[in-house]
């Protein structure tokens, strides 16, 4: 009865972002004794698992009526099987949810025929961003953003899982530094931060979590060095630098000292759609046409988990310093990086085929 | 020293109460899972991993590490007992486990693997204590290219698994070579083979193969001879326990050898889990003297693989808490399990969690040995199963891999996965096609071609006047040398087949097309993708494609006395007996589709034990009910989610 309370209570807090009339319907949704399934397409363990099951039981404890939440894996093809079961079953009735990874709302975007969900009729709960910097092994001669003018004329070899992906924002992002760049696929991860220990591949990403855990002390002892950040929207949609790396120039920055114009055109709105999918990166959906007032009711859960004090520690761990999109925001930022024109695509498409042989 | 301060510190935390506890419980789950064929600590972990989130750290991790340590041990007894490998580590010990456990020597086997599964487990524990403070420089030595050359190592051990016939050994292995590039190509990202299935997209699951070829072809064989698996008395069977252990201990420089194979392997990225007790068995055949007894219930053929694949645990943990890499499948889950307790394992792990990094490893060798107990005194009782009418352990065996499959990715196609490995490995038992080299092939196929791919996209050709490459190039080419040089000396094996009949060959060579349908079709796939994509899988179908056009020409115009003639089935009754059990399981897949798996798993079980017996008795049906309602159980307990089936909206309580 507490939480329900304090569940109206932040409701009505928050009613100003939802409209007047969320209060009203916040005491028509109950899940009491409901059952609901967090669909992840992943398998358990990974990264999209311990996200998802990091909001299933706080979940269970901020929906009106304390539902059980269970976590189901549907691991496998990039996270698509999952997403077509969820597509085909979930009732929208707040008795089911999903947690995304960028790569299946990728899949989707690319239009890859085995996503057979419709990804822009989904309603994102929140979105939460994993910022990226780009580093190099000092062996290219580089030792801070001042060198990347030199890395030009060096041989970039840059490991990641596949093409399909951010990856490919990437490479074009590199592109536009007129860095020479050879793709070496299926290294990731750990694996990939070794490859860069040993040498073996010289030119790395890393999001904020990534580089404390695995590069910060390989900066420290000068094996690599970061070079640019791809930089972050602040509150009005301006982009910023990273809040993580303020130190660290960002990608526009770095491209207008080498270029010497601001970057524009489409490689401008990939550029900003790339940002958008790291923004991105995790995310909770509810099928679509979930009716106003159960959406409401979980933006309103959400919105108390990220700002209960009792997670505080864990939240700040989990979150890091980026601002996770929930609710309207949310919503707002999927359409936006979910907005691929047909000449966007073409665009993209002649690139990486003239660039690398390879097809989209 | 601080560090073994910290280490007795850990000791002291993992003997309290709330940590012993969760220890013994990872040790009794794990038990289950390796005792049921199939499954193993990958599933077992899999299964446990959403009860973890939340845990306190250390208790999770001694319930984590506990599963794992004494799944490889446990999975021993249906390795030996039933012939079906226990997880799909534990192949290599079916070889000469099982016919030791048909000959009635069953507890000698068994204790004598557990007591190597014992000593390799420890070792695997030291090993790990000793190499997360040194081994670092080891791992960042082995790049791309070195990684390539021990792929290559494996891929040798194929020469010594080749079955009835050489060729038909190495066709077996081009064959799992051009399976395994089913899916998405690593260099390009183009799908191979797919068939437009999202199920394919990822490859063809690797636990499938190993149970449809390993498992299904054993539960039909001893089916088909209507008996038990011992073929002595019951009253022999719990004899032995002793002579087993003193095996171990007479062979103790093997047992070191093969525990220092499975720690180092499992320490170096590249191999991963399924084959290191491939190449310990591999390596115990290269080195003995006297060859004769491997494969028909050699103690050693038991004692190698065991011992190896225990110490391998250790030794994959030292990549995974040393750089948060996994150095196998099943540590990928354990990694996800460290995760979900809030550790990142990596570069700080070791100096910022000492004391968590010293309550794995000795979680990991008080486990083993607490493991090794448990099954010891366990083998009497277990024993006895072989002395059991098969009609009641084969249709829930069936049950049990059916349901192990669908853990794979938890698709219907799963089931029918399994059921076509599962025929495909019939076949190649009976027309004597090696199954070893065949998952050998599958499993290093996608390693071979992506550290190829690699290796050569970082370093061109240059990566060959490294070192280390070097040096392993020299191993491979003396382990090729070794292997061509001992099977040109050896005697030649009897088949004991006789003379090829026409309707042999007619038979052999209609097998024989199966696989170069798979070549042809391999072949024009890859003609329609991009260079990258399409050299592996040409090459891989063209050479395996060539290799079977020898083998057709000498079934049909060899002699009838050439030793490359093979078939176990001869008359119309054997054959007609297979195909009915190929009979059954699609009868079982057909009442899965409609019934669901908990109710058709109890008729199935029931109808089969009828058909075997000739009659209908009350312990059968307690035993198809205790199937259904343990299925039901566990998909409660665990929120397992089942096969969909056609009638499962009348059924929901069953599903």
């Amino acid at each position: 009865m507490k939480r329900n309370f304090l569940a109206a209570a932040a409701a009505a807090v928050l009613g100003s972002a939802f409209g007047t009339s969320s209060f009203a319907q916040e005491s028509t949704v109950d899940f009491s004794g409901k059952r609901i399934e967090m669909i992840v397409p992943f398998k358990a363990g990974g990264a999209t698992d311990v996200y998802g099951r990091f909001f299933a039981g706080k979940l269970s404890d901020h929906l009106p009526g304390n539902p059980t939440v269970v976590v189901s894996n549907i691991p496998g093809a990039g996270g698509m099987p999952g997403a077509n079961q969820f597509e085909a079953r979930a009732e929208p009735d707040g008795t089911a949810l999903i947690a995304m990874t960028v790569s299946t709302q990728l899949n989707w975007l690319f239009e890859d025929p085995a996503a057979q969900f419709d990804l822009k009729e989904w309603r994102p709960l929140i979105l939460t961003p994993q910022r990226e910097v780009a580093l190099v092994h000092t062996d290219t001669g580089a030792s801070d953003p001042e060198d990347v003018k030199a890395l030009q004329d060096v041989e970039l070899r840059y490991a990641d899982h596949s093409v399909r992906g951010l990856s490919i924002f990437r490479l074009l992002g590199f592109d536009g530094l007129g860095l020479d760049v050879t793709p070496v696929w299926g290294v990731s991860g750990g694996p990939a931060r070794i490859a860069m220990e040993r040498g073996e591949i010289n030119l790395a990403f890393a999001s904020s979590a990534a580089y404390r855990k695995d590069y910060a002390s390989m900066v420290d002892s000068g094996i690599v060095t970061p070079i640019f950040s791809y930089g972050d929207f602040d509150a009005d949609g301006n982009i910023v630098r990273d809040p993580a790396f303020p130190e660290l120039p960002t990608y526009l920055e770095l491209y207008e000292q080498i270029n010497g114009s601001d970057l524009s055109g489409p490689e401008r709105e990939l550029y900003e759609m790339h940002l958008q999918f790291t923004g991105a990166s995790k995310s909770l959906f509810l099928p679509a046409d979930t009716p106003d007032d159960i959406y409401d009711a979980y933006v309103a859960a959400i919105r108390e988990i990220i700002d209960d004090p009792d997670y505080a520690e864990e939240n700040a761990k989990f979150f890091g310093e980026h601002d996770q999109a929930v609710g309207d925001k949310a919503s707002a930022n999927m359409d936006q990086a979910l907005a691929l024109s047909d000449d966007l695509r073409g665009y993209l498409g002649d690139w990486l085929k003239k660039k690398y042989g390879l097809d989209l | 020293m601080d560090v073994w301060v910290t280490a007795l510190d850990a000791l002291t935390t993992l003997f309290s109460l709330g940590h012993l506890s969760y220890l013994l419980l990872g040790v009794l789950v794990g038990l289950g899972v390796g005792i049921l064929p199939g499954l193993g600590g990958l599933a077992g972990l899999s299964l446990l991993l959403p009860f973890v989130y939340g845990m306190e750290p250390s208790q999770a991790l001694a319930m984590m590490v506990g599963l794992l340590a004494i799944t490889t041990t446990s999975d021993t007894f249906p390795s030996v007992l039933m012939g079906i490998p226990g997880t799909s580590g534990s192949q290599a010990t079916v070889m000469d486990g099982f016919p030791m456990a048909k000959r009635g020597a069953a507890a000698r086997a068994l204790s004598a693997a557990f007591g190597a599964s014992l000593f390799g487990g420890v070792f695997g524990a030291v090993i790990l204590s000793i190499a997360i403070l040194f081994a670092r420089p080891l791992i960042l030595m082995m790049g791309f290219g070195e990684q390539l050359m021990l792929v290559l190592f494996a891929l040798t051990m194929v020469g010594i698994l080749t079955g009835s016939h050489p060729l038909k050994g190495l066709a077996a292995c081009g064959v799992g070579l051009v399976l395994g590039t089913i899916g998405f190509a690593t260099s390009t990202g183009e799908l191979r083979m797919a068939l437009g299935q999202t199920y394919l997209y990822d490859g063809f699951p690797l636990l499938i193969i190993a149970i449809g070829l390993f498992a299904i072809p054993e539960i039909f064989e001893i089916l088909s001879q209507k008996q038990t698996i011992s073929s002595t008395t019951q009253q022999k069977l719990g004899h032995g326990m002793f002579a087993g252990l003193r095996d171990v201990v007479r062979h103790k420089w093997l047992v070191l050898r093969c525990s220092g194979i499975g720690a180092l392997i499992g320490m170096l990225p590249g191999l991963g889990g399924v084959v290191i007790d491939w190449i310990a068995y591999g390596h115990v055949v290269q080195s003995a003297k006297d060859k004769s007894q491997f494969g028909k219930g050699d103690v050693r053929g038991v004692l190698a693989p065991e011992s190896a694949n225990n110490a391998k645990e250790g030794g994959s943990l030292v990549p995974t808490l040393l750089f948060g890499v996994p150095g196998s499948a099943t540590m990928a889950v354990l990694l996800g399990g460290l995760v979900l307790v809030g550790i990142e394992p990596g570069a700080g792990m070791v100096q910022g969690n000492l004391d968590l990094t010293f309550t794995i490893i000795w979680s990991l060798a008080i486990a083993n040995i607490v493991g090794t107990l448990v099954c010891l005194s366990l083998v009497r009782p277990i024993s006895k199963l072989t002395t059991i009418p098969y009609g009641y352990i084969g249709p829930v065996v069936i049950v049990i891999v059916f349901f192990a499959a669908f853990q794979a990715t938890r698709d219907w196609l799963d089931l029918i996965a399994l059921f076509g490995v599962g025929v495909l490995g019939v076949y190649m038992k009976r027309f004597g096609w090696s199954r070893p080299a065949l998952l050998i092939g599958f499993f290093l196929s996608k390693g071979l071609e992506d550290s190829v791919y690699q290796a050569t996209q970082i370093y061109g050709v240059s990566f060959l006047q490294r070192p280390i490459v070097i040096l392993l190039i020299l191993v491979i080419i003396a382990s090729v040398t070794i292997t061509f040089v001992r099977a040109r000396n050896a005697p030649k094996p009897d088949t004991g087949q006789g003379p090829a009949t026409r309707s042999v060959r007619v038979h052999e060579m209609g097998f024989l097309l199966v696989f170069a349908a798979l070549c042809i079709w391999a072949f024009f796939d890859a003609l329609q993708r991009t260079f990258l994509a399409q050299i592996f899988p040409l090459g891989a179908s063209i050479v395996t494609g060539a290799i079977l056009a020898v083998i057709a020409y000498r079934f049909a115009r060899g002699s009838s006395e050439d030793s490359i003639h093979y078939d176990e089935v001869r008359t119309r009754d054997g054959r007609r007996t297979m195909h009915v059990y190929i009979g059954w399981l699609i009868g079982f897949l057909i009442a899965v589709y409609l019934l669901g798996l908990v109710l058709a798993a109890g008729l199935f079980v029931l109808a089969m034990i009828v058909f075997e017996l000739r009659r209908l008795t009350w312990q059968g049906v307690v035993v198809a009910i205790m199937v259904s309602v343990l299925l039901l159980l566990l998909s409660q307990v665990l929120n397992l989610k089942f096969p969909s089936s056609l009638l499962q909206p009348l059924l929901a309580f069953a599903s």
